[in-house]
């Protein structure tokens, strides 16, 4: 019956939607007064019509007078129906289920052990899991039970909680919640229809990422809870708490969702060693002895006598012994280098019988070892911050050799530096002074210290000697009074001639400071290596405290490779778009790099020289000229040496012929073999300086990976070994993060609950359920059978009347 | 949550429906969408996410801390003490310092004026002698006073690097090089006549940034400075005020950092002292200087490496959190007597000990 009403609605004019749902619809008027007014009007009307055409119109025939009155009126009648307005009203409401973001951690850390949750509760875990409880007051039940769910992993926990809960707690939530289900390892993913999504592996957990995606897949929703099943343990990716956070401030302060926290494994950590961070000297200079830092995380294990090993290659070359304190302890190992080249070193503690997680006890690390220590000059008017650190950091670093002048004044030796007696007078004049430096490291210095002569002799000995410089611009000299000097050509910079502040330096406002932004090549680069996950490097220089001042740069020169960046402030600088911040270029046989800030210092906060030197070190080698990388002979780089999977290296390539003269080519290519047997054909773009070429390449397994010249007379031999190996950082610290948890339940008004509670989890979320009324309105005085009945009635009224003989 | 859209397809309908979707711009106004995340600070170096939380805990401490002081620094570039009108060249020393440790450099960021006026001050209050202290400013022995504005000159002379400058600081140091006594250390007044512990070393201190920043200081200076700070440590572990005294906690830090300012970390007198101090029971009846000795102690703890500092900074950030009063100020704890009501010296003093997380000045590189 209502298909044939919805069929008449459509064929009367009426709109689909409402058609299609007659029955749910109601008529309306837009004027009902018009409507009774015109109905009261009408009888008069009506009767008056009929009176006039009774004694009007006596001869016409009472059937012929009935029609002409019906046509009258029934005009009439159409008039006030009409202008009365009639609609159809469709009035619906509509109840939008608010939604419940179940989000459950599938990373490593997820497949150690729960360990020993407390006896107390243990019945209600068993019942969660699945289990039958043991008696009440049954202590060896209690016992055993707990040894047992202590075996279990962390992931198989997880899967036994979530498939009890699904036809319980879970399906409770359903009734009220739309579930929205996601997993997180290295990413998140949201299931959808229950399949499984690719969270691309469990090398890391990103859980802030997770709880980004779950509130933003929910911005056009109302988000009830986000349920977190998770050990706490988040690797990668934003804070969880920043995106709580964040996500709350972008609600106008109020936390968007609660977030419920559900904590897998046991508050005490597992017996384990592990060794999470080893801190050396990337390079170090041959026949050096050297210490590495290795900091070792222990719990569970307290007083226990241990000893951390030191070995290259099979053999251990250094031992210290260690009483464990649960916590964090450092072990200083020494090293001594015998043999030039990369040696691989791993610091390693034996797994004592009760440690559950042995793999997490051992680190390897490469150390490069220069058959000699590298000799660097650096010149600086004045004793500013950053020159205070580098100097003192700079001369504890065994694979440099330095020397450092500060203007005349101030040539007073910090305890063991070299000193140029005579200060910036005894600088070389000419490319064969400069030459005897592998790099030269200037500072703020005033061009007329530098004289012509000078200067020329530093553009010859980088170009034709391949001596590195690298320029840390400050306030008042450079770069401004080096414009048209020759040491300009040296910049890997344009410059601002023009203007760009009073002091050749850009200046942020007070409450919007500088923040260095670290580019894709950036993240590739030595001087910004951190770990072999680029993106990790990336997000980590790139939140780098803020600072107030750079160097007035306009744009990298056409050869150069911008490392870092920040945002231009609007009209400085003389240029449009951001600012170069650290750069390098190939210059001749040289390389410049520019660190357009003198606040590297702020890089200190909360971790001393760590980051600092890092990035220090790191750049000063990347740019000194060095004897396994000569000009004159043919080399092929990889870097880092040791990546992760899906991480992209940087390849160079320095390519010349029998003669000793560059290879002038456009491209050249490099194959990649994978430790699967596969190859990869790269190619390398000329880059800078004839014979010498650049390209990438993301390796997407673990395993080592052999990267040669494609065949060519030059290419003989000419090989590298590129090591792509799996994180560790998941088993490092096999501890739930319950503080983590605890934060993200308090900042978000949400509750950590354990597993023996979570059937209380449908009570803690609160039903904020969206109720729309959606009213759908269509007019139906305005549709064809109105004007079809009007014309219809006005038809009939001419042809009576014509019929009749009346005009 | 109830909201109402109403859709029409005649010309009243338009009007309605554009108001049913503003309504629903509201809802999705308020709603919001998530902005996209920025990388978290946490993970930093050897930082693991929980500390990196505590720092973040530190730093906004020491943020409230530096609003109250720069909202109490005087048009003069001065902080009051309380004790008289003339301000404390010390006090300001100190207050500069929590500055420059937080990374409010001269000429930087939003505390320029701030710090810029603090430091005119300050080179202005240097007598034509090369001493640092202003005339009646309730001075304690001018060598304290003198000794911390030395310091905040040569960090400050980092950033301002004029020649003026430069012979400020290098007046200062002489004024220190010449007041060692012959035993190798320094009294409250800038003469070689008697010496103690606890102004020694703030004199070691100073002519180690002035090394640090590359001003002359005699070798036989700072060797002559820790054969006086060794006569004052005891057998049992820990510094007495002077040779002969006994043990008193803020001397047992103070002779810590200055021997390892000194160059002497291994030495069995600064491991003795440091553990002195771990077996006391931590809180401001320590001592009668609690602020003084938790600024030294804290930077020693620093200096001995990773493993003290773990034994120590917990106990101290701890503390100062819980401490901070609301409107970012640190109770003086008994300290008032000595360096005045005003609160100016022991914000500045709750500032510059958790300032030692930042690793700024460069006086303190380890």
């Amino acid at each position: 019956m209502n298909d044939l009403f919805a069929r008449l609605a459509r064929g009367a004019g009426v709109g689909h939607e409402l058609a299609s749902r007659i029955d749910s619809v109601e008529w309306h008027w837009a004027r009902p007064w018009v409507l009774w007014t015109g109905l009261l009007l009408l009888v008069p009307a009506a009767w008056w019509i009929c009176r006039r055409h009774r004694s009007r119109l006596p001869w016409l025939s009472p059937g012929l007078r009935r029609a002409l009155n019906a046509c009258r009126i029934g005009v009439l009648s159409l008039l006030v129906f009409v202008l009365a307005g009639p609609f159809l009203r469709l009035d619906e409401r509509i109840v939008q289920k608010a939604v419940v973001a179940l989000v459950v951690d599938q990373s490593d850390s997820m497949a150690l052990p729960v360990g020993r949750l407390p006896a107390a509760g243990i019945g209600a875990v068993a019942t969660a899991v699945g289990l039958e409880p043991p008696a009440a007051g049954d202590v060896a039940a209690d016992d055993a039970l707990v040894e047992m769910l202590g075996r279990w992993s962390r992931g198989e926990f997880v899967t036994r909680l979530l498939a009890t809960q699904s036809d319980a707690m879970l399906a409770d939530v359903g009734k009220k919640y739309e579930v929205r289900q996601y997993r997180v390892a290295r990413r998140p993913a949201r299931l959808v229809d229950g399949k499984e999504s690719d969270t691309g592996g469990g090398a890391d957990t990103a859980l802030g990422e997770a709880i980004g995606m779950a509130l933003d897949d929910a911005s056009d929703r109302v988000l009830a809870g986000i349920v977190l099943v998770s050990d706490g343990r988040s690797t990668v990716g934003i804070d969880p708490l920043e995106a709580v956070r964040r996500a709350a401030d972008a609600a106008g302060g109020i936390a968007r969702a609660p977030v419920i926290a559900v904590p897998i494994g046991a508050a005490e950590p597992p017996a384990d060693i592990a060794v999470t961070d080893v801190l050396a000297a990337p390079e170090v200079a041959l026949s050096d002895t050297v210490s590495i830092l290795a900091t070792i995380q222990s719990s569970g294990l307290a007083r226990r006598a241990v000893k951390v090993e030191l070995s290259a290659g099979d053999t251990v070359v250094g031992s210290v012994d260690l009483v464990l304190r649960d916590g964090r302890q450092q072990a200083a190992l020494p090293w001594h280098a015998t043999t030039a080249g990369t040696s691989l070193l791993t610091v390693a503690v034996k797994p004592e019988p009760e440690e559950t997680i042995p793999e997490n006890n051992a680190i390897e690390i490469p150390v490069e070892v220069t058959a000699r220590k590298s000799r660097v000059l650096v010149i600086d008017a004045s004793p500013r911050w950053d020159l205070r650190f580098l100097d003192h950091a700079i001369r504890r670093d065994t694979g440099f050799e330095p020397t450092v002048v500060v203007a005349g004044a101030l040539q007073a030796s910090a305890a063991g530096a070299a000193v140029v007696p005579e200060g910036y007078a005894g600088l070389p004049t000419d490319a064969e002074g400069w030459g005897k430096y592998d790099l030269v490291v200037i500072g703020d210095v005033a061009a007329a210290d530098l004289s012509a002569a000078s200067q020329k002799g530093l553009v010859e000995a980088v170009q034709e000697r391949g001596v590195g410089v690298v320029f840390q611009p400050g306030g008042e000299h450079l770069p401004r009074e080096y414009a048209g000097q020759p040491l300009e050509e040296l910049f890997p910079v344009e410059i601002d001639r023009a203007k760009g502040g009073s002091n050749g330096a850009i200046e942020a406002a007070d409450f919007r400071p500088f923040r260095m932004r670290v580019t894709a090549r950036g993240a590739m680069h030595p001087a910004f290596a951190l770990s072999g996950d680029a993106a990790r490097n990336r997000a980590s220089w790139s939140a780098m405290p803020p600072f107030f001042r750079v160097a007035a740069a306009r744009v990298a020169k056409p050869a150069a490779t911008v490392l870092a960046d920040v945002e231009r402030p609007a009209g400085q600088g003389g240029a449009e778009g951001p600012v170069p911040l650290v750069v390098e270029a190939p210059a001749g046989r040289g390389r410049v790099a520019w660190i357009g800030t003198e606040e590297t210092f702020r890089w200190r906060r909360n971790v001393g020289d760590a980051l600092f030197w890092r990035f220090w070190g790191q750049a000063l080698r990347s740019v000194a000229r060095r004897d396994d990388r000569p000009w004159d002979a043919s080399w092929l780089v990889v870097t880092p040496s040791r990546c992760e999977p899906g991480n992209p290296v940087f390849i160079e390539l320095n390519l010349v012929d029998d003669q000793k003269k560059p290879v002038a080519a456009a491209t050249q290519a490099v194959m990649v073999e994978t430790a699967a047997g596969g190859t990869e054909r790269v190619e390398l773009r000329a880059a800078g300086r004839a014979g010498l070429f650049n390209g990438s390449f993301v390796p997407v397994a673990a395993g080592r990976h052999t990267l040669s010249l494609e065949r060519t007379a030059e290419a003989e031999g000419l090989a590298t070994q590129l090591l792509v190996a799996e994180p560790t950082r998941e088993r490092a610290q096999p501890g739930v993060d319950r503080e983590l948890l605890r934060s993200l339940a308090d900042l978000s008004g949400g509750a950590v609950v354990e597993a023996g509670e979570v059937a209380t989890i449908p009570e803690r979320l609160t039903d904020r359920s969206v109720e729309t009324r959606r009213q759908v309105d269509d007019d139906i005085w305005d549709t064809w059978p109105v004007l079809g009945l009007l014309v219809g009635l006005y038809c009939v009224d001419i042809a009576i009347r014509r019929l009749s003989g009346l005009s | 949550m109830l909201t109402k859209q109403v859709t029409r397809r005649s010309w009243r309908g338009s009007w309605a429906a554009r108001r049913g979707a503003a309504v629903l711009a509201c809802v999705a106004g308020l709603s919001g969408s998530v902005a996209v995340a920025q990388p978290g600070e946490a993970g930093l170096g050897n930082v693991s996410e929980a500390e990196a939380r505590d720092l973040l805990r530190v730093e906004a401490a020491v943020d409230r801390g530096l609003e109250y002081l720069a909202a109490k620094q005087d048009t003069g570039g001065s902080w009051q003490h309380g004790m008289s009108q003339q301000p404390n060249t010390g006090v300001n020393a100190l207050c500069l310092l929590a500055f420059m440790g937080r990374g409010h450099v001269p000429g930087r960021g939003p505390y320029a004026a701030t710090v810029g006026r603090a430091l005119d001050a300050m080179i202005e209050s240097q007598q034509p002698d090369g001493l640092v202290v202003r005339a009646g400013g309730n001075s304690h022995g001018p060598m304290y006073e003198h000794a911390l504005a030395t310091l905040a000159l040569i960090e400050a002379s980092g950033w301002r690097t004029d020649e003026a400058m430069r012979d400020t600081c290098r007046k200062a140091v002489a004024v220190i090089v010449a007041a060692q006594n012959n035993e190798g250390g320094w009294r409250y007044q800038p003469r070689p006549q008697d010496a103690d512990l606890s102004v020694t070393v703030m004199q070691v201190v100073a002519l180690r940034a002035a090394q640090s920043a590359r001003f002359e200081v005699p070798q036989k200076t700072l060797d002559e400075a820790a054969k006086y700070i060794k006569r004052c440590a005891k057998p049992e572990g820990g510094f007495a005020y002077q040779p002969g005294q006994g043990v008193k906690n803020a001397q047992s830090a103070a002779g810590a950092l200055s021997l390892q300012l000194l160059g002497l970390y291994d030495d069995p007198d600064v491991r003795k002292a440091l553990e002195s101090l771990q077996s006391r029971d931590y809180r401001p009846q320590m001592d009668e200087y609690f602020h003084y000795m938790n600024y030294y102690a804290m930077q020693a703890h620093f200096q001995a490496g990773e493993e003290q500092w773990a034994l120590w900074s917990p106990r101290v950030r701890g503390l100062l959190l819980e401490s901070q009063n609301a409107d970012g100020s640190w109770p003086g704890w008994g300290e008032e007597r000595i360096n005045g009501p005003a609160k100016n010296y022991s914000t500045a003093m709750g500032a510059i000990t958790l300032e030692v997380y930042m690793h700024y000045l460069p006086a303190y590189q380890r």
